[in-house]
Order: structure tokens, then C-alpha cells, then sequence
């Protein structure tokens, strides 16, 4: 069953000569168990999107249902949860008073309180510090309230802007398990990133957003499978990289060389043999995965090119 | 198996659940915050320092006015915190309940710190009025008006600015009628619109009749002003664009 229907939905901020397309109409659909990136630079839309989503900002046309409710109602709001960026706490409160309120709003008895505000506080692993109070935890401790707080107001969609951020790669890898353990129950995990590695581990599916357009989605899973060959020129081989560029499908130009995707048949003695064949010298060369980066690089491109 | 057991969890909480959590959260915000543990304290001191000064003058020397003026300032200040900018305002959404929980909850929580405080400040002072419970009834009225006054204006101007304006009219309304009518005998406009905040907004000599001559309609006039407050927010909580508002001032 589909989970989220996002239908030719689009924000617009302003009228007239200050009209700003945050959106543009766009449409997509997501089932529970799925956790959907979305990658995009800043000001691509990618927050705009999540709000509208989690029913936090009104949309200007379209719909965007959420288990068959409209999105921003009441209905829909009760099994949506929205961690925003930066999370929203009262600093005055330990995370163990906050984590307690919100489930009082979500269980139907003072023992199943109880229970999920133990379970939030397992699942996100915060015995630590959750008797501390929210203004004095770092960076990565208010991203696993986040988390945990989104777990218990969302029974269906958790909705996740920037949670992954500026964390370090420890606590990352404890949010990246808590993240799939929730999928994997059912639920639906839409999140927002810069962090495109940490993205690539996680997501089914990624979302590339490019000035308010989702410009391309993909399998995340299938993608990350496809290599590349990345060559390293050297100074007279970098003047010549442009017929690399033209003779390989998808290849882009990099720091040092050029990145060409090993798809069609393409192999690394192909490239090797060119290179040779053309008389551009090859310093260093390797094999890699493809990765999220290569999408959205690959993306600007194309909106550039257009 | 205990994760599975409570994370495909959907039911809703009874609304007595959620209520009691709002409550709670409303006591922890105002007991909480750095400004109205202040205000408590200043309100402590005054009850203690005129109750070592009770040797010097008469019992009685004090109106309860002056129970109003304590109650309706710690209202204020209590009332500017249950709705910032911010967590406070941006959790009345998310918690997704029946309109009208958050704000009552969250008030009768503010109303648990500030109202004992108050009681201990004007015990201290030895008031006039001989009734206490009529006393205490009135003060509870009046700080229900003044906190939802100062709750209400917090989504949209700050809790700040909220707060001042809210202790402004409390404390406006401690200047006697002689001298309100003395300051709009100037142009009718100003005299209409003096006259119009003077009898409309929830300020202590309302509540200073109230107990003297239990008029109903002082009474009406303050639980009003504390329909209007649930009833703002209400509305507030409805409104995604105001929960943008980034909160900075500090805890």
C-alpha cells in the first residue's frame, strides 16, 4: 500500500514580481519500510518539501496524502513525525521530562507511557544523558532525542531534516541502525542530507533535488552497484580530456582527470585504450562505486546544460 | 520483540493523558525559566519584607490591590513562557491533540507555580480582606486572565515582548480611575480609547471589585480574557507559519 502520494504538489512564496518557487509541482510515491533521501545543495527545496510533507507549511497547489489523509490535517499529522532542523526543545527540560510528555500525547494508558518513553529512550540509546537537562547536550545527543522524539509522535512516516549532520561517525553509526531498525518495523523514513555517505548506507531510494524540481529519483540500491573508472591526468592530459568527455556516455570532469561511469559495456582497458589511442597521459588510475555525489554532480550538470 | 510490541503503536492517548502532560509541561516551563523563578523571588521578598516591617504600621495597611499587582506581574511573566517562539510553540502542533488541551493544560500547570507563590507573598503581607477564599478565588481568576493575555500575544510579538507589554497593562491598571480620567480629558478619541482598554483588558481593579462587590460582570470580563487565550492558540497551534519563528532568547 502506498504510505506517502506526493501529487503534483508545488510552494510558492509571495506573488508577482516577489513570487519565489520554493517547489515546483512535483509528484512522487513512497510504501512504509522504505527510507527515501533527499539530496540537493542548499536552497534546492529539500526542507520546503519535508514541511510540506509533515503538513508543517500549506501547499499552493496539489496534494500530498499520508496513508490517504491530507497532508497538515489532524489525522495526518498524528502518525507523522517531524524532526526539524535545527530540532525544536525546550533546553530547560532534561530529555527524560520531554521524552515523557510526548508520550503522554501517544499512549492510551499511564503504563504504556511508561513503556514507550523506555523504549524511545532504548531505541535511540540515550540512557546516558537523558537525565540531563537538553541545553547542555552536544550536536549528536540532540540528534538522538530527535530521532527518538520523532519515533514516538510518527507511527507511520518519520520525516528527518538533517538528523544525520554534523555528527560524529560513532553516534552516525548508532543513528544510521536506529533508522533502518524503524524501517525495517514499517515505517516510512524520508530524509533530508548533506551527508550523501551516510545517505548511500541508508537509503532505498534517493530523491535528487535541483532549484525547487525533483530532477531525478532513483534506486539507490542499484545505483551504488554501478563502478566507475576515475583517471588521473596528468598536466597535457588534462587540455585534452574534452574528447573523454564527448567519446564516454556520463562522464565528468574532475579535480585531477575525469570520472567515467562503467555502465553499457563500457570497461576500465576501454578508457585505458582511448586514453592511449588519443595520446593523453594517464598518471593513476582506479575502480570505485558510484556514489550519491556522482547523482547530483551529474544532475547540475544536465539543469546546467538546460 | 519489545521494540516490535511498542513502535507499530498508533492508538491515541485519552484526553485526561494528554492534559495531565500538559499540565506537567506548563509547570516545568515557568519553574524552569530563570525570569519567573526571579519574579517569584522578587514577589517572596516583598511578602517578607513587609511582613518584618508589620511592627511600623497598622495590620490591614495593605489593600489587595497589592494582591493583584503580585499575582498579575508573576501571570505575566509565567504566562510569556507557555507559548514562545520556538519548542513551546512548535510542541502545541506536533503533540497533535484536541485544540483546546494545550492550552488549558499548560495554563492550569503555570497557575500550580504562581498561585502558591502569591498565596505566601500576600499571607505575609496581612491584607485588609477578611475572606481569604474569596481572595484566593479572585487572585486565581485574575492570574487564569492576565496569563492567557500574555500567552496569547506570545506567538506573534515574542515572549519578551509579550511579557512587557502584559506587565505594562497590569500595572497601568494600578493607576487610580481619578487619574485615568484626569490623563484622557483631552481628545474624545483618546478619552474613547483609554476608557475602552481601562474596562476591557483583565487588570487589578477588576479583580479588586470582583471581590468587594462580587459583580458578575467583572467576573465575565476575566474569564473572557481566558477564553480568549485558549481560543488564540487554538488558532496558533493551527497555523504552521508561525511555528518558523526561531525562539532567541534564552531559557
Amino acid at each position: 500500500m502506498t504510505t506517502l502520494r506526493v501529487d503534483a504538489a508545488a510552494k510558492v512564496y509571495g506573488t508577482g514580481r516577489r513570487q519565489f518557487i520554493a517547489v515546483s509541482p512535483t509528484s512522487f510515491e513512497c510504501r512504509g519500510g522504505e527510507i527515501v533521501g533527499v539530496i540537493g545543495p542548499n536552497g534546492a527545496g529539500k526542507t520546503t518539501l519535508l514541511r510540506m510533507i509533515a503538513g508543517e507549511t500549506a501547499i499552493t497547489s496539489g496534494t500530498v496524502r499520508i496513508c490517504g489523509l491530507g497532508a497538515g490535517t489532524r489525522a495526518a499529522r498524528s502518525v507523522v513525525g517531524y524532526v526539524g532542523d535545527p530540532p525544536l526543545f525546550p533546553g530547560e527540560l532534561t530529555g527524560s521530562e520531554w521524552l515523557k510528555y510526548i508520550c503522554g500525547h501517544r499512549a492510551s494508558h499511564p503504563r504504556e507511557r511508561t513503556a514507550k518513553h523506555q523504549w524511545a529512550i532504548e531505541l535511540a540509546d540515550l540512557d546516558e544523558f537523558v537525565g540531563r537537562r537538553i541545553c547542555e547536550y552536544s550536536r549528536g545527543m540532540t540528534q538522538r532525542l530527535a530521532l527518538a522524539t520523532a519515533a514516538v509522535l510518527g507511527s507511520d512516516v518519520l520525516v528527518l531534516d538533517e538528523v544525520l549532520s554534523g555528527i560524529d561517525p560513532l553516534v552516525a553509526r548508532g543513528l544510521r541502525g536506529t533508522v533502518a531498525k524503524l524501517a525495517t518495523a514499517g515505517r516510512l523514513l524520508i530524509i533530508a542530507s548533506h551527508e550523501l555517505s551516510a545517505l548511500e548506507r541508508l537509503s532505498t531510494r534517493v530523491l535528487v533535488m535541483l532549484e525547487g524540481r525533483v530532477v531525478s529519483d532513483v534506486n539507490a540500491a542499484r545505483f551504488t552497484s554501478e563502478r566507475v573508472a576515475e583517471l588521473s591526468l596528468t598536466g597535457s592530459g588534462l587540455d585534452n580530456r574534452d574528447k573523454l568527455l564527448k567519446r564516454f556516455v556520463g562522464a565528468v570532469g574532475t579535480d585531477d582527470g575525469v570520472s567515467i561511469p562503467l555502465t553499457r559495456g563500457v570497461t576500465i582497458e576501454e578508457t585505458i585504450a582511448v586514453c592511449r589511442a588519443e595520446r593523453i597521459p594517464v598518471a593513476s588510475s582506479r575502480i570505485r562505486y558510484r556514489a550519491l555525489e556522482d547523482i547530483l554532480i551529474d544532475a547540475a550538470k544536465e539543469s546546467n546544460g538546460s | 520483540m519489545k521494540f516490535l510490541r511498542y513502535e507499530m503503536t498508533t492508538a491515541k492517548a485519552p484526553l485526561l493523558l494528554g492534559v495531565k502532560a500538559e499540565v506537567v509541561f506548563g509547570t516545568l516551563l515557568v519553574a524552569r525559566n530563570r525570569a519567573v523563578r526571579l519574579a517569584c523571588v522578587l514577589a517572596l521578598a516583598l511578602g517578607a519584607l513587609s511582613s518584618v516591617r508589620e511592627a511600623e504600621r497598622l495590620p490591614g495597611a495593605h489593600q489587595p490591590l497589592a494582591a493583584f499587582l503580585i499575582v498579575g506581574t508573576l501571570a505575566a511573566v509565567a504566562g510569556s513562557r507557555l507559548f514562545a517562539p520556538g519548542a513551546a510553540l512548535a510542541s502545541s502542533r506536533r503533540v497533535v491533540t484536541i485544540w483546546w488541551a494545550v492550552p488549558v493544560g499548560r495554563l492550569a500547570g503555570a497557575l500550580l507555580v504562581i498561585l502558591p507563590v502569591a498565596a505566601v507573598a500576600v499571607i505575609a503581607m496581612e491584607l485588609a480582606d477578611p475572606n481569604p477564599i474569596l481572595l484566593g478565588l479572585s487572585m486565581a481568576t485574575l492570574a487564569a486572565a492576565v496569563a492567557s493575555l500574555s500567552l496569547s500575544l506570545a506567538p506573534t510579538v515574542g515572549s519578551s515582548t509579550a511579557c512587557a507589554m502584559t506587565l505594562a497593562t497590569i500595572w497601568a491598571g494600578a493607576i487610580p480611575t481619578t487619574a485615568v480620567q484626569a490623563l484622557s480629558e483631552g481628545s474624545p478619541a483618546v478619552r474613547f480609547a483609554v476608557l475602552l482598554l481601562w474596562h476591557t483588558l483583565p487588570l487589578p481593579w477588576r479583580a479588586n471589585r470582583l471581590l468587594e462587590l462580587h459583580a458578575p460582570l467583572d467576573a465575565l470580563v476575566l474569564l473572557t480574557w481566558i477564553a480568549v487565550g485558549v481560543l488564540t492558540i487554538g488558532w496558533a497551534a493551527s497555523q504552521p507559519s508561525l511555528l518558523h519563528r526561531k525562539s532567541r532568547e534564552p531559557a
